[in-house]
């Protein structure tokens, strides 16, 4: 996770902050400085912040990046709406009152609804990070609050897939290589930029998609994808069907500005064109022949 | 017509020009039924599995490539592309006096209008769709398809929407143009002197040759 460079830093950075803080509290701070998050910040905001869990020996990195938070869709929040108490004392206590999943917040009954929480809550509690470690795995454990930001309408599909891919690959890329265990899937790497785990991770048909399965059962049917009714349409793109475009007659052809996927984006017209060209050279070829026998049989009798 | 001609027994097909020939044939069954199988992956209709039809696809495409650069240069090499150069004197009126014998004289028992020379094994007809087949169908089959296998060196948009579309929507044409090709050609490979005397050529390689200049 981090280098030895990188660990150094870190050690140091929370050497200076122990003695800055020793014996300080918050208690100096305020109204308007917390609404600024300038006390927090003035530690957190060092990039090499941390400490070394004396259970694990583990870095654990306390750095908020103020750069990644101004664009983070929670960039108008303050850090006590999240982080509610306890925090007065420095070092902090243990037991300190933070929001522990997003739904703390973002429940569909306090007005959140477009959220979905309460089905990706559902969806999260079946997939197989939760199954396997149901008491250290939760929302943050994938999405960073202090710098994560939802797709929007327009953002384009490479950053989209990009940035989700990222996600995974922040913890998979050292678990469990890619390369290695996708090795039977052709163009692996196009694949990997063309398209988000989650697209073959997760059940189908949904298009929430934090049920992420076992590999075990990963989607491998190439199919699921290349075709008409692929997989993708209520994935990938579901945010794309309700434009109703039609680009020179191709189906799906909403996908069309970022992707060519064969079996998906076909054209109607042509595939007829084909048969239809094949199925009249058949006929034709055939009648013909028909005729030269006949024709071979009347010259014989007479 | 000259039935009274002389005529001899001559290698017209040599080994190589054999090989070629029926390597492409096997390899373009696999590329038709393993493309028919990919581009119709949901239709019910396939005979080969994606991921099978996608290897052994990308396999004949290569071999097929690599059989074409051959044919190409040894075709040129060995002087057989004269059969492949038209005589522009009266090139139209041998191609409808050809079409005319495929659509009528051929059901009155007619003779060849065009028997097999030395300097020109092919008819009118049979050598414009030989030349359409192998200098532009080929080719834009083999372009386009290198460009699929290695989709990234694809310019990026065509049109406004992913450069694939149109290489992928040209593939598909150049391959319904060529089956179309392909079955024409199994066909018209009934139509010479007996059912079977053309399949037997292009098996030993020697054909019937008139000697007199039939025009």
């Amino acid at each position: 996770m981090f280098s030895t460079k990188r660990k150094k830093h870190v050690a140091l950075g929370a050497v200076l902050a122990s003695l800055l803080l020793m014996q300080s509290d918050l208690s100096f701070a305020s109204q308007s400085d917390l609404e600024r998050n300038e006390p927090c910040l003035r530690c957190h905001g060092m990039k090499t912040f941390g400490y070394v869990k004396p259970e694990t020996g583990k870095l654990v990195n306390l750095s908020v990046s103020q750069a990644a938070l101004d664009q983070a869709d929670h960039q108008g929040n303050l850090c006590v709406d999240c982080h509610r108490g306890g925090y007065r004392k420095m070092p902090h206590p243990q037991h300190k009152v933070t929001a522990d999943t997003c739904l703390e917040c973002h429940e569909d009954e306090r007005g959140f609804e477009k959220y979905r929480m309460n089905a990706i809550t559902a969806h999260f509690k079946k997939s197989v990070h939760y199954q396997m470690q149901p008491e250290q795995f939760n929302c943050f454990s994938c999405h960073d609050p202090h710098a994560g930001r939802l797709h929007k309408m327009g953002d384009s599909t490479e950053t989209v897939v990009e940035k989700s891919n990222q996600v995974c690959l922040n913890c998979h890329s050292t678990l469990l290589p890619f390369e290695e265990s996708h090795a039977w899937l052709p163009n692996g790497q196009l694949h990997q930029k063309a398209v988000r785990c989650l697209e073959c991770h997760t059940p189908r048909p949904s298009s929430v998609v934090h049920a992420i399965e076992p590999a075990a059962k990963a989607e491998k049917d190439c199919v699921a994808c290349h075709s008409r009714d692929s997989i993708l349409l209520t994935k990938l793109n579901k945010y794309r069907l309700g434009r109703g475009e039609d680009k020179l007659g191709f189906v799906n052809s909403v996908v069309m500005d970022d992707s060519y996927v064969l079996g998906m984006t076909r054209h109607s017209a042509l595939d007829k064109l084909g048969i239809f060209a094949v199925a009249l050279t058949v006929s034709g070829v055939s009648a013909h022949g028909i005729g030269r026998w006949f024709s071979r049989r009347r010259g014989k009798s007479s | 017509m000259n039935t009274e001609s002389k005529t001899q027994w001559m290698l017209l097909y040599p080994l190589w020009l054999r090989a070629w020939h029926w390597t492409n044939a096997l390899l373009f069954i696999i590329l038709l039924t393993c493309g028919f199988s990919l581009h119709f992956a949901d239709s019910g209709w396939t005979l080969v599995p994606f991921a099978t039809a996608r290897t052994w696809h990308n396999l004949a495409g290569l071999a097929l490539t690599v059989g074409y650069l051959v044919f190409v240069l040894r075709n040129w090499t060995s002087g057989n592309i004269r059969h492949y150069k038209p005589d522009w004197r009266g090139w139209s009126s041998r191609l409808l006096r050809q079409a005319h014998y495929y659509g009528v004289e051929i059901f009155q028992g007619a003779a060849h209008p065009f028997p097999v020379r030395r300097e020109q094994k092919f008819n009118p007809l049979q050598q414009l769709t030989y030349v359409c087949v192998v200098y532009l169908g080929l080719p834009t089959l083999i372009v386009t398809g290198l460009l699929l296998l290695r989709p990234e060196l694809a310019p990026e948009a065509i049109l406004g929407m992913a450069g694939l579309w149109l290489i992928a929507v040209v593939h598909y044409l150049a391959g319904v143009g060529l089956t179309v090709f392909l079955i024409m050609h199994i066909y018209l490979a009934t139509v010479g002197k007996t059912l079977t005397s053309d399949l037997k050529k292009m098996i030993t390689g020697w054909e019937e040759v008139t000697l007199a200049d039939p025009r």
